[in-house]
Formats: structure tokens, sequence, C-alpha cells
């Protein structure tokens, strides 16, 4: 409605340029340079169209970056098995079906990975209304992990540092310490080194309300339709993703876990070293 | 095309076209205002069918960044959102990945079919084995009414039947035109055959998404490219069309990220341009 408006009003102002342009006495430079701002509106007039959603921003333009929105991307809902975004004066909220599929092809025969194949096709159309599948690779947080073998190989790095300081200390002990820093910091080696991945399938499925309480409400009545059909056609136990899991499924550094990327800087620290 | 979408093109070029007719009142620059006239309606239809190629030109020229949430940034270059997490850039970029509409639009359905169903599990963790960096691959698909579908199928079939028996009827049939309306009819034939087979029509809309990090934003960028160079390489085993997405719709698949809009025929048309 308003991008109706915004258009006629830049089309009629660009129209009446035009036609009064005619009747004015000036010299044909400011002419020309009238026509051209006519055309230009034109051209904004049609790219409403699809950018409508950019034009008021535009206009507040600073810097050179357009803010369309200063806001944390999602809120989350107070049962935490939902996230709501609002737009204008509705309130759309998405809650995420988890899709727990532990099949490989590798240990499937022909009419299984036909009959499989078969199954995702009826998924597609599991709903009439806009539903999103998605299989999600990601690398798994090892943040506590990687922290436990961190502290592990500190506390036996402290242990073997005072029996070195210690004279009386028996060597077989020592030895036995000198092995276990070893280990430690082999096994943090080779953990960081390797990175553990994993698959996670969901669908996203959203609904609009007037308020926070009837989006919710509509968004996870939905999910647990969808869940109740997916969950029928692939013979799985389906259920709406909450809390952390919603986060794993919408934000991107969640997809790559600090650990991972603390690891790699460190490993590449250490080839430069050794380089 | 859309009605909305040509009224907005008839509108805009009756402007430029009632420039070129008081094009006397520009005198010595008549020619030059014509020019610019011309090149306004040409740019109205390049904008209608490709507006991403002008809108990532225009803010790429002008440096202008987007803002669409907090912490995230839309770069210049129009197909990368970039994430600022504690100095760590999360680059996010997506890539068209529409297998459906191929196969749809075969004359037949393929004698092959079977063995491409029971491929697919294979093809897919082939795919999953080759790629060690994050990703999502996305389907937002919505069933359609099967009873309205196939009244709209048998409506074209009937009408592409009446004009190929008035061209054989005629006296100097075109055979040329009688096999484009053959093949016409075959496919329609095809998927009429489809539905009577069980298969529910869906309109749907694949995409891939992917994430890399790093240090600084071109840190972050130059990942993703490779990241999605690798991408198009490993999923031309699935063959299907894949384009990096840029422009308004790399926004639009930003926000499905977290909500998705209840009318596929809206969401269709959001991504005429780029499929």
């Amino acid at each position: 409605m308003i991008q109706t408006f915004v258009f006629f009003v830049i089309v009629i102002i660009a129209f009446a340029l035009i036609f009064v342009i005619q009747f004015l006495d000036i010299s044909y430079i400011i002419k020309f340079v009238l026509v051209l701002i006519a055309l230009l509106m034109d051209i904004v007039a049609f790219s409403l169209r699809f950018y409508m959603y950019l034009f008021f921003p535009l206009l507040k333009m600073k810097k050179r970056k357009v803010v369309l929105s200063n806001e944390e991307t999602f809120m989350m809902a107070p049962n935490g098995n939902a996230i709501m975004i609002r737009e204008g004066s509705y309130v759309y909220a998405s809650t995420f079906v988890k899709l727990p599929i532990y099949k490989s092809a590798t240990e499937m025969s022909d009419d299984e990975k036909r009959d499989f194949s078969l199954l995702f096709s009826k998924l597609v159309s599991v709903s009439k209304t806009p539903i999103k599948i998605t299989t999600q690779y990601y690398i798994v947080n090892r943040d506590t992990y990687l922290n436990n073998i961190r502290d592990k190989l500190n506390e036996a790095e402290n242990r073997y540092q005072q029996m070195i300081n210690d004279k009386n200390a028996n060597p077989k002990e020592l030895d036995r310490v000198r092995g276990e820093v070893t280990m430690w910091s082999n096994l943090q080696d080779s953990v960081g080194r390797a990175k553990s991945t994993s698959i996670i399938n969901y669908i996203m499925v959203t609904a609009i309300g007037g308020n926070e309480e009837e989006a919710v409400t509509l968004a996870v009545q939905r999910g647990e339709e969808i869940a109740a059909g997916a969950g029928a056609i692939l013979g799985i136990t389906t259920a709406l993703a909450t809390g952390e899991e919603l986060l794993l499924l919408t934000q991107p550094e969640q997809l790559i876990p600090f650990s991972t990327i603390n690891e790699e800087i460190r490993q590449k620290t250490l080839e430069k070293g050794g380089a | 095309m859309d009605e909305e979408t040509t009224l907005y093109i008839a509108v805009t070029s009756m402007v430029a076209l009632f420039v070129l007719f008081v094009i006397r009142t520009f005198g010595p620059l008549e020619l030059v205002v014509a020019i610019f006239a011309i090149l306004t309606i040409l740019a109205i239809l390049i904008m209608n069918f490709a507006d991403f190629i002008i809108f990532t030109a225009f803010t790429y020229i002008f440096g202008i960044s987007i803002v669409p949430a907090k912490n995230y940034v839309i770069p210049k270059s129009q197909n990368t959102v970039l994430k600022n997490i504690n100095g760590l850039y999360y680059a996010t970029g997506y890539l068209t990945a529409n297998i459906y509409n191929y196969a749809f639009m075969q004359e037949q359905a393929d004698e092959s079919e079977d063995m491409k169903l029971a491929a697919a599990p294979d093809n897919w963790e082939r795919i999953v084995m080759n790629i060690h960096f994050p990703f999502k691959f996305n389907i937002i698909t919505a069933a359609q009414d099967i009873q309205t579908y196939r009244d709209e199928l048998e409506g074209k079939r009937g009408f592409y039947e009446y004009q190929m028996s008035k061209e054989e009827s005629s006296g100097n049939p075109s055979q040329m035109t009688i096999d484009d309306l053959q093949r016409k009819i075959n496919v329609l034939k095809a998927r009429i055959d489809r539905l009577s087979a069980g298969e529910r029509p869906v309109k749907s809309i694949m995409y891939i998404e992917t994430t890399a990090v790093g240090v600084s934003e071109k840190a972050a960028m130059d990942a993703l490219n490779a990241q999605i160079n690798q991408l198009q390489t490993v999923f031309n085993a699935m063959d299907v069309s894949i384009v990096r997405v840029s422009g308004r719709e790399l926004y639009l698949l930003f926000k499905f990220g977290y909500i998705l809009i209840p009318d596929m025929m809206q969401i269709e048309k959001l991504f005429h341009s780029q499929k």
C-alpha cells in the first residue's frame, strides 16, 4: 500500500516536472538538467517494485551505511521453543522441528536407497504453507573437551616442574609424569588438528500473529503438526528444537566454534614457528 | 511477469515516452534527451529482468553497505553477509541450487528415474565427505492443490491440442509449429502422468548457505569465496544449477534464516530473477 502510494507520488512529480518544463522560459541546459532529474525519479519509482524496504533507510543513510535494523536478529520466546521477530504491527514466530535421521547409504541396499529418496520426496510435500527443510553440516563445539585436556596438561606440567625442583623425587615417578605431559600434549595436538563434524536435519515453520503470544502459540502448533507429519513419513521421533539448539540452527558463529578457530590459529602459528 | 510489475513498467515507461513526445522543447539538446529517455526505458527493463546487476553496481560504485541487523553487514559487493563477534568475522554466502525444474521440464517421465533415486543418497554422502567446512542445504517448499494444478495442466493441454488441430487442418501446415506444439503437449502429458502416479505438485526454492571465518573482513570473505568455489565443484555431481546469489535476494535469504513469508507465490515472485 505504502509502496504504491510512494510510487505514484514520485511518478506524478516526474510527469509534472516534464510537463512544466515545456512552458518555462529557461535555458536549454537547465531544461536538460530538469528532465534528467525527472528520468532519474522515474527509475527510482520503478525500483520501488523491488527495493521499497531500502527506500526510507537509504534517505537516512550515514557514512555510506544503510541501516535496516539495529536490533538483534530475533528474540527468544519465553519458553525457549521458538524465535520471534517484530515486523511493523505483526510478530513472526518460527519453530524448528528436529529430524533425527541416523541412516547411511553405505548400509542400504539399492531398493532401500530408492525408498529413502521417495520418502524424502513425500517429506517435501508435507505442508501446503511454506516450510524450510534444511540439512546443516557443522563443526561440533568441543570447547569443554579441549578445555579439560588443557587443564590436565597444565596440571601435569605443574607436577613435572615441581618434581624437577625436588631433589628427592623418585626418577621412575618423574619419568611417569613426563610421559603423562607428553600424552596430554599429543592428545591436545591430535584432537585440535582434526575437526569433529556433524549433520542435523530440521524443518523451519513460521506463523504470524498480532502479538508475541499469538504468534508463538500458532508457530508451536504448526511446528507440532509438521513434526507429526514428518515423523510419520520418515518413521522417526521428531521434536521441537529448544534453547541453545535454536542458536545452533540460526547463528553463524555456532557453525564454527571459537575453540576450533583458536586451535587453527595456534596450529598455524606453530607451523610458522617451525618453518 | 505479474500484473503489478506490468503496471509499474507501463507507468514508468509512459514518463520516458512523454519526454520523447515533448522532445522539441529541448531545442539543440533534443537528440541527447531522446537518448537519455530511451536509456531510461532500457534501465527499467534491465532492472525488471536482472535488478541484481544494477543494484550491485550501484552499491559497489557508491561504496554503500547495508546493516540488516545488529552486528551484521552486507558489504558493497552485495554477495556476503558479515557478522562481527569479538573481533572475528563470519562471512556467509548463498548459492542457488535448483534440481526440480529440470526433472519437471522433461517430455517423458525418465526411465532411469529409479536409478537416479537410488543413486541420490550415495551422491549426497559423497558430497558431504568431500566438504570440510560448514554449509546448509535448504529447500523452501509448499505443496500445491492437486486438483487445481491438474485442471490447469488439462486446460493448457486442451488449448495446445486445439492449436495443433487448427494448424493441421490449415491449407499450408507448418511442420515446425506442429512439432513444437507436440513437444509442449508431451511435457504437459508427462506432468499429468506424474500426478496420476501419486506425485504431489510442490513449489520449491532450493539454496545452499555456507559460512567462513576470518580475523578480518577480507580474510573471511576470501575464505568464503574459496568455500563457494569448492561447493560449486562438488555439487556438480547432483546436476544442479548453481549461481551465487547477490543483491536483494541475498537479504531475503538472510531473513529466511529466521522467518518465512507465509505465501509461496510471493516467495517465488521475490526470487524471479535469480532462481
